[in-house]
């Protein structure tokens, strides 16, 4: 799960950190509100998220990431 | 007050005196205003090299070189330049121009999707919304440039926005941006007791040691603790190279001084590096007896390429003098490595002004490093020369070494050192460049006659595209196809045609005098240096292969086992 700042460019630098790690993404959910977003991203292997992680923190705007288990992907979502 | 006038106060604003930039119509509105300031303008030729101007001058005065280009093309060929300063870390500000907000989307005349074009290669970037933006705008981006690990930030601006008055009362405040502090210096202690234990330390300097200016205190914290010093291309020119703690450049065309040290090495500092694959060759036998402690002021670096390392999170210099105030002098209880390194580094001080002609490549690097001054700028363009002279060349004293290291961009060497010139007026910068790259951006040369921009360009010329060349012949069956050149120009002509001043060199007893004018002229000089087109640039370990795939050629460590160098005084 990632927070953002509203500001335009943060969904597509945050998918472009999938892509350019050649991680297919396996659902976005995105959703804006008063002046954040949050996305909600899936991926197919559990590995690959430890690759991507730290990129996705050192984008501006980003405030936020967090690792959601399957269970609680399933309860928050 | 008018959108554009507001754009040019904001960037005065920030201490940009200088703007690099091609007009086009989505910026004609910005340019009327410039007409009526102080601010100095160098018209490029192409806005990819107008932009290796704006780099060259970020690495140079260490402050963001600021582009001005177009929208659509203007845009897209700023594009390679960006990603060049991004790869890099330089922190250029490019903006470019957009066609009016009512006809962005419909196709319009030079409408390209800039926005979402810059996103992958610049560290943010910004489409402006409104003309009460441009103040906070620019503060954000110049500080967004300029703080952490720096990168280049663009903005696109619509043309409506600029050249309509903006109602005083939409002006948004800028506030101040605050990163969030992403230091961490939680294994401080751990890295401490890592040195105090270590018998071979070896510091692996990179380009961060450039940015953050951290040289001295990485030399410092050298001498303390006996550590040897190696640097990546990119961090070529961060330490004095005549020091004797000094090993040189490491990696795939590196010194194998510097590939010995890091192979015997039971403790690698690394500090601002991202360990490319250039430096690291295959990484399964790199550092095959250190543990690494690697030091970064980002995060995603520390154990991104290389795994398992402990990391220190933060701006070089300040992690460095946390580390040197907590060690000991230790320099004397590792006084058998030291002595070793020693001989080491001399024996790898070879004798390569090499006689004779053709000219050999390794001929001009010994006579660019010995007339050069002491506080020079080498600025060098991508390919075997490049590599010569990353391997050859000395950046000692305040010698700087300017180069694409990341991105490998043909063509950046000489528009670089044109805006490195403008960053600094006083010092000698040299461009040296293949006859390859020199032909990406040459049109530039006029740009630097212009104005009075006195960089000196010496091309290692060798008709062909050398290093295409010399992958062709070790790797692609020898079969050398696409690389040499049918015709070449004659450049010191081309000089002259431009209004500057040039000489072609055939004989190696003629390239000193041929830098001695160069490096006296008031003008744009050109020195044509025709040079072996069969000489390789050797030592070559290529990235697929270990230590035990290098070619050497010349090199004298060809005749030794890279693992038993002990017996090398006695040689």
């Amino acid at each position: 799960m990632i927070l953002a700042s509203d500001e335009e460019g943060t969904l597509q630098r945050t998918i472009f950190e999938f892509s350019r790690r050649n991680i297919p993404i396996g659902n976005l959910t995105y959703k804006r509100e008063s002046d954040c977003v949050t996305m909600h991203i899936g991926v197919e292997k559990d590995e690959d998220v430890n690759r991507v992680l730290k990129h996705l923190n050192r984008i501006y705007g980003v405030t936020d990431v967090k690792v959601l288990e399957n269970e609680e992907v399933g309860q928050k979502w | 007050m008018r959108g554009a006038k507001l754009l040019l106060d904001s960037l005065s604003h920030r201490g940009v005196d200088t703007i690099f930039g091609i007009p086009g119509g989505a910026s004609l509105s910005i340019y009327e205003e410039m007409a009526s300031t102080d601010l100095r303008h160098i018209l490029g030729r192409h806005e990819g090299s107008t932009v290796f101007m704006a780099d060259g001058f970020s690495r140079v005065a260490r402050k963001p070189g600021v582009f001005l280009g177009t929208s659509g093309p203007g845009a897209t060929n700023a594009v390679t330049g960006v990603a060049t300063a991004y790869t890099d870390s330089s922190p250029v500000i490019c903006i470019t121009g957009q066609v009016a907000t009512q006809s962005m989307g419909r196709d319009a005349f030079q409408e390209a999707d800039s926005f979402n074009l810059m996103v992958p290669v610049t560290k943010w970037n910004f489409k402006l919304r409104h003309g009460g933006e441009i103040p906070s705008v620019i503060g954000k981006a110049f500080k967004i440039a300029t703080t952490g690990r720096f990168g280049p930030v663009a903005i696109d601006v619509p043309s409506d926005l600029v050249s309509r008055e903006v109602d005083p009362d939409s002006i948004l405040p800028y506030s101040e941006v605050e990163p969030a502090d992403t230091s961490d210096l939680s294994e401080l202690p751990n890295a401490v007791s890592m040195i105090r234990g270590s018998s071979r330390p070896v510091i692996l300097a990179g380009g961060g040691v450039r940015w953050s200016d951290s040289g001295a205190i990485v030399m410092k914290l050298a001498e303390k603790i006996g550590a040897p010093v190696v640097t990546t291309v990119m961090g070529k020119g961060g330490i004095p190279e005549d020091h004797p703690l000094a090993l040189g450049t490491a990696g795939m065309h590196g010194r194998r001084s510097s590939q010995w040290a890091l192979g015997e090495s039971d403790l690698v500092i690394a500090v601002g590096t991202r360990f490319s694959d250039r430096t690291t060759g295959k990484t399964s036998g790199f550092l095959p007896k250190a543990r690494v402690i690697h030091i970064d002021i980002d995060r995603a670096e520390i154990g991104k390429n290389i795994p398992g390392v402990v990391g220190l999170a933060g701006n070089s210099s300040d992690v460095l003098k946390a580390i040197t105030d907590r060690v000991e002098y230790q320099a004397d209880g590792r006084g058998d490595w030291v002595r070793q390194v020693s001989e080491i580094r001399t024996f790898c001080q070879c004798d390569f002004d090499l006689p004779g002609n053709p000219i050999k490549p390794q001929k001009l690097m010994s006579e660019l490093s010995r007339l050069l001054p002491d506080d020079a700028i080498l600025t060098t363009d991508v390919g075997q020369h490049q590599m010569f002279a990353s391997h050859f060349f000395e950046t000692r004293g305040k010698r700087e070494f300017v180069t694409s290291g990341g991105l490998g961009t043909m063509g950046f060497g000489f528009p670089a050192a044109v805006g490195a010139k403008i960053a600094a007026p006083d010092r000698k910068v040299v461009s040296i460049v293949g006859d390859g790259g020199f032909q990406m951006s040459y049109s530039e040369f006029i740009t630097a006659v212009e104005n009075n921009v006195p960089v000196f360009t010496v091309i290692m010329n060798n008709q062909s595209l050398g290093m295409v060349r010399q992958f062709q012949k070790q790797f692609y069956g020898n079969k050398i196809y696409a690389a040499d050149y049918q015709r070449s120009p004659d450049f010191a002509k081309f000089a002259e045609a431009m209004g500057g001043e040039g000489v072609m060199v055939e004989r190696a007893s003629e390239i000193g005098e041929a830098l001695r004018r160069g490096l006296k002229s008031d003008v744009p000089f050109i020195a044509d240096i025709r040079v072996d087109i069969n000489e390789d640039i050797l030592p070559m370990t290529p990235p697929w292969m270990g230590q035990e795939g290098t070619i050497y050629g010349r090199c004298k460590w060809r005749d030794l086992k890279i693992e038993e160098p002990h017996d090398i005084s006695q040689r």
